[in-house]
């Protein structure tokens, strides 16, 4: 098990130097003139040109640039953004507001979704089922930034049951609604999936027996039905967390949450290379960490599966 | 359908009121103060002589006070200085106010002055108002063409320093109307607290995080970035106007409707511009808070020089005449853009309205005759382009004026979309083929040739499309060179003649600013350079 563990921890940073490497270059190439784009409509001065050009190596070939940004990184300098802030200090802000809106959404998920799809797969065809099948249907089928806009309208400025954008002084229960918003769309899925996995291993013969055998039916359902139903559902979730990390970008841009997505998106607006290359390639470690831990609950929910 | 609704909602109500309820109280503000709270998007910088763009404008706007400041009739007036003077337009003697202190007690002196402008001017620090200081004698020696090497001098030549109150400022080449400029951020002074080494201009890079100015508003606490500045009222603020609320607070806002949504929800006070998917419900939403303000924005639609296919005047002439600009503000932009008939905007001083005359008349007719009098469709290829920026949201009238040109002119037309505005300019710069192009210009200053330089003079700042004619630099120069501002204007009236004849560009439209505020304000007003103007805030009696 351990040697499992290590050996895709070793993947996991040669992986983090090659994303790094790609999204260098693609930044690079769209790169076109980062100083106009902070300058925006405004004309820029020879002289600024120059200096901000040498400054942050804009004219050297690409190897040279990398070269520069990963002699930082390892040095554990993560260089500035081109507006001059720190990209650690950046990130130490951003980060944690956007993992907490992302952990938030994904407990909805797997409270709403999973208990949702386990009911709805237990009385199928009933009212529930139907109507959850209906409802998921029109969250799948809604982009995000329409399900946000209504939901800030409807339940901030309308009802004024929140607050329309981010207000720290709420502590955690600013995120709830954002998170909402966010996690619907997973929700509507993770339903789905353990709907169909429950239907599916209600019919397995292990439940039968498990049946034959007298055990009451809380118990078949709780230890047996449930166990193995969860690992798709598993599956599902693990990859929807970077997907949700990432898929944050619009729902913090709707709520005005100065978390990750932000910064992202500011950083392909202005050509900041070393910007993005570092939240890219934070959003894959995480990414890989959690794949890993999947990985090893599989091993929890079902000892046939081993990392050997 | 419904139920389902329904039932979804009802199951997501309770943690949240839950959540929501131990969290306490929603209200943070103290009992009988009045912090009004201003939406911004994040500023680049909080650097004086580096914030161009207008967030970190706003928030130094509160936290200094220009030496300037302009009337109704956007002339200039002193404002921190006591006088501004000058016998030949080149040497210009600036005298301060007595008894004016920085937040920190620190006295404004004359060299708070100098010593931020040299930094502003100072090469190495890359300040983004950095050509501000071009016309200041001695910027050459202090920023070598070459990012590279070091430059030959550290302090402007052309600054010296009388006593205490008063500096003198030489200029490379007389220019009438200096006054008018010193009206922008990039000139105001600081303390001496805010250099870490003030004989080499560096400025100190935590100085921004909490600015120290001269202005009626003083920092609370830092900047926290991407989310608040807060700023109270500086008691010892020695200006004539003195501020009626207790302090500024500056919500960042990644998007504007989001800023909108939380003027509702009574989250925020002033919504300095108001979205454009907004503005159709914004009248009922807001009733008599719903305000207009004019500003400074035009845009044009400009014709490459390089590109032989519009160097026909007539051709450009009738492509203008086939244009129906009011159909496409009343349409699109629902009244919140007027149409521009000359080649500055109508805030300035010299302005003169419609002086392009019948070119900027839609007359599909004659625009029509004229096309076909001059080669017609083949003369530009059968098919002309529009360059925009698809990032600006201008999609939707450049393919209206598209539609027009399709309809009046008979020809093909499309919209070549850029990604950014930076590539647009790259493309224009490198003279790569890009059809015609918009653009937009904000002036620095209110100063008709604040618009006429830089857009129109040989190698002006932005001109990109290259129209160059000597005829009309020799009228600018002269309009530079002349006595007074107010003698200098015939020329400059002149110089935009010529555009009449050569139409480097076709005027299209000036902005006009809409903009809210909440009930707990009154005498919200913006300034020209859409800035609320944070001394005339009062509290509103309910």
């Amino acid at each position: 098990m351990s040697q499992y563990i290590i050996r895709r921890l070793l993947q996991a940073v040669l992986t983090f130097f090659g994303a790094t490497l790609i999204v260098y270059a693609l930044m690079f190439s769209i790169a076109d003139d980062p100083l106009q784009a902070l300058a925006g409509e405004r004309p820029l001065s020879a002289s600024q040109r120059a200096q901000l050009t040498a400054q942050y190596h804009l004219d050297e070939p690409f190897v040279v640039q990398y070269g520069y940004y990963m002699k930082g990184l390892l040095t554990g300098d993560m260089g500035r953004t081109i507006t001059g802030r720190p990209i650690a200090d950046v990130l130490a802000e951003a980060w944690p507001r956007t993992i907490q809106l992302a952990a938030i959404a994904m407990a909805i998920v797997i409270v709403f979704g999973v208990i949702g799809g386990v009911f709805a797969g237990l009385r199928r065809g009933g009212v529930f089922d139907q109507t959850s099948l209906a409802l998921t249907l029109v969250v799948i089928g809604t982009p995000v930034f329409v399900l946000g806009t209504v939901f800030q309208t409807v339940f901030a400025v309308e009802l004024g049951w929140f607050r329309p954008s981010f207000a720290p002084e709420l502590g955690i229960a600013t995120y709830i609604l954002p998170a909402i918003v966010l996690g619907l769309l997973s929700l509507a899925t993770a339903m789905r999936l353990t709907r169909t996995s429950v239907v599916e291993n209600l019919r397995a013969d292990y439940v039968r027996t498990a049946n034959a055998k007298g055990l009451p039916w809380r118990r078949v359902v709780s230890v047996h039905v449930l166990r193995n139903s969860l690992i798709p559902v598993l599956t599902f979730l693990g990859t929807e967390f970077g997907a949700l990390m990432s898929g944050a970008m619009v729902t913090e841009g709707i709520f005005n949450i100065p978390g990750v997505g932000g910064r992202l998106f500011q950083g392909i607006r202005l050509e900041d290379g070393p910007l993005v290359v570092t939240i890219v390639s934070l959003l894959i470690l995480i990414y890989l960490f959690v794949n890993l831990l999947v990985d090893l609950l599989y091993a929890v929910l079902d000892p046939r599966i081993r990392h050997e | 359908m419904k139920n389902g609704l329904r039932l979804a909602c009802y199951a997501l109500i309770p943690i949240a009121l839950v959540l929501t309820g131990c969290s306490g109280g929603t209200s943070e503000a103290e009992p009988g103060k009045l912090i009004v709270s201003i939406g911004i998007g994040e500023p680049q910088s909080l650097i004086p002589s580096s914030a161009t763009e207008s967030n970190g404008a706003d928030v130094l706007n509160a936290l200094f006070t220009d030496l300037v400041d302009y009337d109704d009739n956007a002339q200039p007036i002193p404002l921190a200085a006591e006088s501004i003077t000058t016998a030949d337009n080149r040497v210009w003697t600036v005298k301060l106010r007595s008894g004016w202190t920085f937040h920190n007690g620190e006295p404004v002196t004359s060299d708070a002055y100098i010593n931020a402008w040299n930094a502003g001017a100072w090469g190495p620090n890359a300040h983004n108002a950095n050509y501000f200081f071009t016309k200041i004698a001695g910027y050459a020696d202090l920023n070598p063409a070459d990012g590279r090497s070091a430059p030959k001098a550290k302090k402007l030549s052309g600054l010296k320093r009388i006593d205490d109150l008063s500096f003198e400022v030489t200029l490379n080449e007389p220019y009438n109307n200096f006054k008018s400029m010193l009206g922008y951020t990039a000139f105001f002074p600081l303390p001496r607290a805010a250099f870490s080494d003030l004989d080499n201009n560096v400025i100190d890079p935590q100085f921004q995080e909490a600015p120290i100015g001269q202005g009626p508003f003083k920092m609370k606490g830092v900047w926290q970035h991407d989310q608040l500045i807060e700023t109270e009222r500086f008691e010892n603020y020695a200006g004539p106007v003195k501020p009626k609320v207790d302090g500024i607070a500056f919500k960042i806002y990644q998007t504007q409707p989001t800023q909108y949504q939380d003027l509702l929800a009574g989250q925020l006070d002033v919504v300095t511009q108001i979205p454009l998917e907004s503005l159709g419900g914004a009248a009922a939403d807001l009733g008599e808070r719903l305000k207009k303000s004019p500003t400074s924005t035009i845009q044009i639609l400009a014709f490459p020089t390089f590109d032989p296919r519009f160097s026909k005047p007539e051709i450009r002439r009738a492509i203008s005449m086939a244009i129906d600009r009011d159909e496409i503000i009343n349409t699109l932009f629902l009244g919140s853009q007027k149409s521009l008939r000359s080649f500055v905007s109508p805030i300035v001083p010299g302005y003169r309205a419609n002086t392009c005359g019948e070119a900027c008349q839609f007359n599909p007719q004659k625009a029509k005759a004229l096309f076909e009098a001059n080669g017609g469709a083949k003369a530009v290829g059968s098919r002309v382009e529009i360059a925009y920026n698809v990032d600006g949201g201008h999609k939707p009238w450049i393919d209206a004026t598209c539609n027009q040109l399709r309809a009046n002119l008979g020809i093909e037309c499309v919209g070549n979309p850029q990604p950014k505005f930076s590539e647009l300019l790259t493309k224009a710069r490198k003279k790569e083929p890009l059809g015609m192009f918009r653009l937009g210009w904000i002036f620095d200053y209110p100063a008709i040739e604040n618009y006429l330089g830089p857009l129109y003079s040989t190698g002006g700042s932005s001109n990109y499309y290259g129209y160059s004619n000597p005829e009309f630099d020799a009228l600018l120069a002269k309009g530079f060179s002349a006595p007074t501002a107010e003698e200098a204007i015939p020329y400059y009236q002149q110089a935009e003649d010529i555009l009449v004849r050569d139409l480097p560009v076709l005027p299209l439209r000036f902005a006009e600013n809409v903009y809210g505020h909440s009930t707990r304000v009154k005498n919200v007003e913006l300034t020209l350079f859409n800035r609320v103007n944070l001394l005339k805030l009062e509290p509103a009696t309910p």
